[in-house]
């Protein structure tokens, strides 16, 4: 590696921004009149009255290629870095160089014009990022395939749904020829199909040497694009490096403990519902029914769902959700007792409904499920929105989005026995469920 | 390979790499600023019936209400020699081209603003796209302008082949107020509404539905009048053929140019101050 691939290299920026509007628009017009007599500011760190720092001393280097994930809560100073590195704003302090072209997935279709048919705001589009009309004449038909809305393409971009907006944005921005690209959250809205396209066409622009500047808070996101990662709060670079390592930090310090009682468990008050049925207490154990505080990929655990009910309840059921993060990320699992047959009857009086995990496939992070406990057919008992968990791990998960038990072995085949998989198949795979019921009898 | 250097410093304390920079934007910015104004131009009247009616109307109505003013006798503008209802034309289709430069710089930044804070692109395109817009509207309204010497049967002197460098020359001027505002008027709300107040009273205090004042204030007013050289002289062009006014017209054009010069750079300045101010 030598200089020369160093395509952003920041050196202690900070920007300072105000929170009273009024006064913000004063100081722009003295700081217009610094500018524009070219004076030197010594005193651009003093902060004035209402001003914060929005990014403070913040150092970081990308290198073609690579790839680094901008992540923190909101206000932390992720969009803002990527304006400063956009050029669209000056740093307050600190030296930011950028080399190459720069493009940026931010505000998709801003500069669209509603009057104009999809195609002629391809055109204009494309011009404003910066590639030029014999450039964009080679890359119409792509770009139109891309989009995916053929039948639209002359129509006015007032009919098009915001989705499709969305995604002619993307088409025209991810097919620019730019060394560098900063991308501002657009993922998150379209459809899973184009989601996944987005994600496809991120790779295919890395591993042609583009480097990639992602702000997202979708972690699921950042491991798929991202080897680095820089994690920002309150405008200060907390972590950097591994992306695997500084989201687990960022995760560490956003998990909030579960309102009642300590991580891994959560308390309720009794008489909570008027069902006559009431969840007091949901946490994971392990098969020897110690409550574990933080779940491991690879091993087996199981949900307790405490219940305290005032009558028998015949054909209850059990649903529990789970998703990725704190509650707003994708489902990931959606289990429920009826769906997978299971009749539950619960007593009068205090039970442990229990949902064995024979082996968590959840790779590590934060997670939040959701419990619902009804009867039949449609009856809501009771029900928990949240319930915040961890899950850790030492199994090796390689760079798999979730574990899979597995084993491997090589068995030599004779040519003629081969036809007969069938048979062979069973029996390994026998063999591997067989490790399955072993763990499943531990847990229950 | 390009490359950037952000740091808190005025660029203008690098001229030699500002200039530089600024002339490749702005040579770089040339096929943005024909697509930006090709947008506008195809989307400005697809919501409109009357559609560049709209460019030529303000001339008409204000030339039709002074003819009618002094064929009433309400006022009593004495324009020897010259038809009176051809003098306001004139006057009024040069006024336009010059207001319209004006605003053109302000109404392009405004339409674009979301553009404006999420993109960098070389602001200069959006200048030039006004610009041209602006003298779009200007070549309709001659065209109007002549039918209005047809239908009063006079022949426009034979200096009006030197029409479009007065139309350059109020463009130049007029872009140049509108350029260096636009920077202001996107932090203040209060320099768009002086803008507007202030080329409305302009009107009066520049010789377009009046004749010039040879002496007393009015003359000095003329005087400090940058519009007035420029619009007087190009006037005469087209109805009397007469050039007495050449010098003036020279000193304002040449002026004029020379400041743009500078209004574009310190709006390439200004710009990254205010974007940040906007709320990016």
């Amino acid at each position: 590696m030598n200089d020369t691939d160093v395509l952003v290299c920041a050196e202690h920026i900070s920007k300072k921004f105000c929170r009273n509007l009024q006064r913000s628009l004063w100081y722009g017009l003295r700081d217009l009149g610094a500018q524009l007599s070219g004076r030197d500011a010594p005193d651009r760190l003093r902060l004035r009255r209402d001003e914060f720092f929005g990014l403070d001393d913040v150092s970081f280097r990308l290198r073609r290629g690579e790839s680094l994930a901008l992540i923190g809560r909101n206000g932390a100073g992720k969009s803002t870095l990527l304006k400063l590195v956009n050029g669209l704003i000056r740093p307050d302090a600190g030296t930011l160089r950028v080399r190459g072209r720069v493009g940026a997935l931010i505000e998709l279709g801003s500069g669209f014009s509603p009057l104009l048919t999809g195609r002629e705001n391809i055109a204009v589009n494309a011009a404003v990022l910066g590639m030029s009309q014999a450039e964009l004449a080679g890359k119409m038909d792509s770009i139109i395939d891309f989009a995916g809305i053929d039948e639209y393409i002359d129509s006015p971009l007032r009919t098009y749904s915001s989705g499709m907006r969305v995604r002619l944005g993307f088409a025209v921005a991810s097919h620019l020829a730019v060394d560098l690209m900063l991308i501002d959250e657009v993922l998150a809205v379209g459809d899973m199909a184009f989601r996944h396209k987005c994600f496809r066409r991120i790779s295919e622009l890395l591993e042609q040497g583009t480097a990639v500047i992602l702000v997202t808070h979708n972690p699921h996101s950042v491991f798929s694009v991202c080897e680095s990662a820089l994690y920002l709060r309150s405008g200060k670079a907390v972590a950097t490096g591994d992306a695997y390592e500084v989201m687990q930090k960022y995760e560490q310090d956003l998990l909030p403990r579960n309102k009642e009682g300590t991580l891994g468990q959560l308390d309720l008050p009794p008489n909570r519902s008027v069902t006559g049925l009431s969840i007091r207490r949901l946490c994971f154990a392990d098969p020897n029914g110690v409550v574990l505080p933080r779940v491991q990929t690879g091993r087996s655990a199981t949900l307790y769902v405490r219940c305290e009910s005032t009558e028998t309840i015949h054909e209850a059921e059990l649903a529990v959700t789970i998703r990725a993060g704190q509650s707003c990320g994708d489902r990931l699992l959606g289990l429920c007792s009826a769906h997978d047959g299971i009749p539950l009857m619960i007593p009068k009086g205090t039970s442990d409904l229990k949902l064995c995990l024979p082996t968590v496939t959840l790779p590590p992070g934060i997670y939040s499920a959701k419990v619902l406990v009804s009867k039949r057919p449609v009856f809501r008992l009771d029900a928990v929105e949240s319930f915040i968990f961890e899950v850790g791990s030492t199994a090796p998960m390689g760079r798999s989005q979730f574990y899979q038990p597995r084993r491997w072995s090589i068995e030599p085949v004779q040519v003629c026995r081969s036809f007969k998989s069938t048979a062979a198949d069973q029996g390994r795979s026998g063999k591997l469920f067989h490790d399955h019921e072993q763990e499943s009898l531990a847990c229950s | 390979m390009e490359s950037h250097l952000y740091t808190s410093e005025s660029p203008l304390r690098e001229p030699k790499r500002f200039l530089r920079e600024f002339l490749r934007d702005l040579m770089s910015s040339r096929e943005l600023a024909w697509q930006l104004f090709f947008r506008n131009f195809r989307a400005q009247y697809r919501t409109s019936k009357l559609g560049y009616a709209w460019a030529i109307l303000p001339m008409l109505a204000t030339t039709g209400v002074w003819a009618l003013l002094q064929s009433s006798n309400v006022v009593d503008f004495g324009t020897p020699g010259v038809n009176y209802v051809l003098y306001v034309a004139t006057g009024m289709f040069l006024w336009q081209t010059f207001v319209d430069a004006v605003h053109a710089p302000a109404r392009m930044v405004v339409a674009n603003k979301n553009m404006l804070i999420k993109i960098n692109f070389p602001r200069e395109a959006l200048f030039l796209a006004a610009v041209a817009d602006a003298a779009v509207n200007t070549l309709l309204r001659f065209v109007v302008l002549l039918v209005c010497f047809a239908v009063y049967l006079t022949l426009p002197a034979p200096t009006t082949v030197l029409i479009p460098i007065g139309c350059l020359s109020l463009l130049v001027l007029g872009s140049l107020i509108g350029a260096v505002v636009v920077p202001f008027g996107l932090l203040y709300d209060d320099f768009s509404r002086a803008l507007m107040l202030v080329t409305q009273l302009w009107l009066y205090l520049t010789p377009v539905v009046y004749p010039v004042a040879e002496e007393g204030s009015a003359s000095i007013l003329n005087w400090l009048n940058p519009v007035s050289p420029l619009l007087i002289a190009s006037r005469d062009w087209m109805l009397t053929g007469q050039m007495p006014h050449g010098v003036g017209f020279l000193a304002v054009s040449f002026t004029s140019v020379l400041l743009l010069a500078g209004g574009l750079l310190a709006s390439r300045v200004a710009m990254p101050v205010v974007i940040e101010r906007l709320g990016a």
